[in-house]
């Protein structure tokens, strides 16, 4: 396996992860009313469309090389 | 050329350091690294099982969410995948022959790598004065064992980066493929890494 397929690999699962800690913060906020678990699924939730984002600007260019 | 000289030359060169063996379709360093990870799986794989027979075992279980830095593990979270960006980014600008930006992106990655590695050592300190230790609870000789393992790894990254961004970098004037083969074999390894963390973020900060 190349790092090409490894990243892509990597980068689909912390497109995963994102979506994880965003259901995991709003599921948690729906229970303790914690406002630092709100924040981190914002936070997880941008993490998550930027890397979509990326994903498909860039690895398209990555079967290029 | 005789045929001693032709053997000798032949005891001198090393096969397929840059060219793919044609049984493997790899060539001797990613071969060579996908052992070692497999070995790494393998030893991450024994931690997080025990890890999950320890906690299914126990009758409660600290969440690491109520008292866990978990600020200072989202902004590592953060510089892990964004090292693997640039890790790949030195590669591919190695492989169109930017030796300049290539070294731009290694730095970058070190950078990143380091920053983990202080933060860590904040998360760490912060830990020690609140009088947690290993030996505290089953979660946190977990938490220290697994975290400080994978910030050993981590550290192995900053070395070699470290290594290949300075003198190894002369191999690019007599062997750039080589030279490109390493910063892979490399960003195989620092992916393991960054991997590893993706798994154990939510493992022991969260849940």
């Amino acid at each position: 396996m190349s790092l090409r397929i490894f990243h892509i690999i990597f980068v689909t699962v912390s497109i995963a992860l994102s979506v994880f800690v965003t259901i995991w913060g709003v599921r948690e906020y729906a229970l303790t009313r914690s406002n630092g678990a709100l924040i981190l699924a914002g936070v997880f939730l941008i993490c998550g469309v930027v890397l979509v984002f990326y994903a498909g600007r860039v690895f398209r260019k990555l079967r290029e090389l | 050329m005789d045929a001693h000289a032709e053997a000798h030359e032949h005891v001198l060169e090393i096969p397929y350091t840059v060219h793919p063996r044609p049984d493997t379709g790899l060539y001797n360093a990613k071969l060579g690294i996908w052992l070692f990870l497999a070995s790494e799986v393998m030893l991450f794989g024994a931690l997080f099982s025990s890890f999950i027979l320890i906690r299914t075992a126990a009758p409660v279980w600290p969440r690491g969410w109520e008292f866990l830095n978990v600020p200072l593990a989202t902004a590592n979270t953060f510089i892990l995948i964004a090292s693997s960006v640039t890790v790949v980014l030195a590669w591919a600008n190695l492989r169109l022959g930017n030796l300049k930006w290539g070294r731009i992106f290694i730095a970058l990655t070190l950078v990143c790598a380091l920053a983990f590695l202080v933060n860590k050592g904040f998360e760490y300190t912060h830990e020690f004065k609140e009088h947690r230790f290993p030996s505290t609870s089953n979660f946190l000789a977990i938490y220290f064992t697994m975290t400080g393992l994978h910030g050993l790894h981590v550290l192995g990254g900053v070395i070699v980066f470290s290594y290949l961004l300075l003198p190894g970098a002369k191999m690019w004037k007599t062997d750039r493929a080589r030279y490109t083969n390493r910063i892979e074999v490399c960003g195989l390894y620092w992916h393991f890494v960054d991997l590893v963390w993706i798994f154990l973020f939510p493992s022991l900060y969260l849940m």
